[in-house]
């Protein structure tokens, strides 16, 4: 019995989490969704959040500090698809372009409109390390010791030639 | 004498083709110049100015060659034969560097997007996201690539900028500049290292049968 509490009560989150958040990727029609300070999120479905405001609430994991923001954006009604003009991502209906954020750091995110709450997504942040030179073509093509050893050989092979035909004619 | 005559001509011909294909090389039809020049790994180039240097020096040579083996002197040989081995040297110079330039090159020289050709980024714009860069040290992560690799209007200007700037697929260039310019580098590498290989190696066995006659001469 106690067992079956357990079970149900484990249930309970996602109860109310009828939709998440999840990071946008080239399938959403964006090169990407993760950033270095920022990540792009996906939208409430719009069928039943439509003129609702959104609160979003990240924590993130290795500092343990937990960010809310309230009422960033509405959601937009369904009619309404993906526009042209507009300078952000929420402006355009693609997404929402959450910012401020530290780079190559986990965050777990979640939606919040009125009491539903959506389930956490977790999303890392790109980390941005610097061109090194282990970054170059991995390995010498062989045309290189090739070329250098036959033509090397063939030089010296003359020059020996030169010199015993000098010395042969001369004799 | 008429195979020392008859190799002569052919590597007169040899060696005008190569004068010829460095002069291609060099004037850089695939604008690859401006790209490998901002990363210093021109060695291409350097390779293709030597090998036009040596195609002419080689016609010429060739030709003089023709002459020297017609009339059978031995000083004249022996001058053909050691200018045509200080050419073989200078030859094998530039078959070596337009060789290892191909090597050299890094994907640092390959992150540059370049206006000619519709690309962005070495294989993807998610190289200017994921590693750090003179560009990113110059304009923060407000712009996350440069808008180079935005598409145009015929005009020339940006179609949707704030479009680009989020990152929409439908307003940028989303293939790697990679493909193309490599393609580009192993067409002028096989030009000026591989044929001035093969024009090496048929010059060092004319200059063997051409050393077999001049101790033949004395």
């Amino acid at each position: 019995m106690l067992s079956m509490l357990f079970i149900l009560g484990g249930f309970i989150p996602l109860i109310y989490a009828d939709f998440s958040a999840t990071v946008l990727t080239m399938d959403d029609g964006v090169i990407t969704g993760r950033f270095s300070d920022s990540v792009l999120l996906s939208l409430p479905p719009c069928d039943q959040y439509a003129g609702k405001s959104v609160d979003l609430e990240y924590l993130n994991v290795n500092t343990n500090q937990t960010t809310t923001l309230n009422s960033i954006f509405t959601v937009a009604n369904c009619s309404s698809g993906i526009n042209t003009v507009g300078s952000t991502a929420i402006s355009r209906n693609i997404g929402y372009q959450l910012k401020n954020l530290s780079n190559g750091t986990q965050y777990r995110i979640h939606y919040q409109i009125g009491s539903n709450k959506s389930a956490p997504t977790m999303a890392t942040t790109r980390s941005v390390p610097d061109f090194g030179n282990d970054l170059s073509l991995p390995a010498r093509s062989g045309a290189m010791v090739v070329i250098t050893v036959i033509l090397s050989l063939a030089m010296f092979f003359l020059l020996i030639c030169l010199i015993l035909s000098t010395v042969m004619s001369s004799a | 004498m008429i195979i020392v005559i008859l190799c002569n001509a052919f590597a007169a011909a040899a060696g005008l083709a190569l004068f010829a294909l460095a002069i291609w090389v060099a004037v850089d039809g695939y604008k690859l110049y401006p790209i490998s020049g901002v990363s210093g790994k021109d060695d291409i180039f350097a390779g293709a100015w030597i090998a036009i240097f040596t195609g002419f020096a080689y016609f010429c040579t060739c030709i003089f060659g023709i002459y020297a083996a017609r009339k059978q002197r031995r000083s004249l040989m022996l001058a053909y034969l050691i200018i045509m081995f200080i050419i073989f040297i200078f030859e094998c110079a530039s078959c070596i560097t337009a060789a290892t330039n191909r090597d050299y090159v890094s994907r640092l020289l390959l992150l540059l997007s370049c206006l000619q050709v519709e690309c962005c980024g070495t294989d993807s714009p998610l190289d200017w996201v994921e590693y750090n860069s003179t560009f990113r040290q110059l304009y923060g992560t407000t712009y996350p690539w440069p808008l180079n690799c935005c598409k145009r209007l015929s005009s020339f200007e940006v179609a949707d900028s704030q479009g680009c700037i989020i990152g929409q697929t439908s307003t940028m260039f989303t293939q790697g500049c990679f493909t193309h310019i490599e393609s580009v580098l192993s067409r002028y590498t096989w030009a000026v290292s591989w044929y001035g290989f093969s024009v090496q190696m048929f010059v060092f066995f004319m200059l063997l049968i051409a050393m077999v006659y001049f101790t033949q001469l004395g």
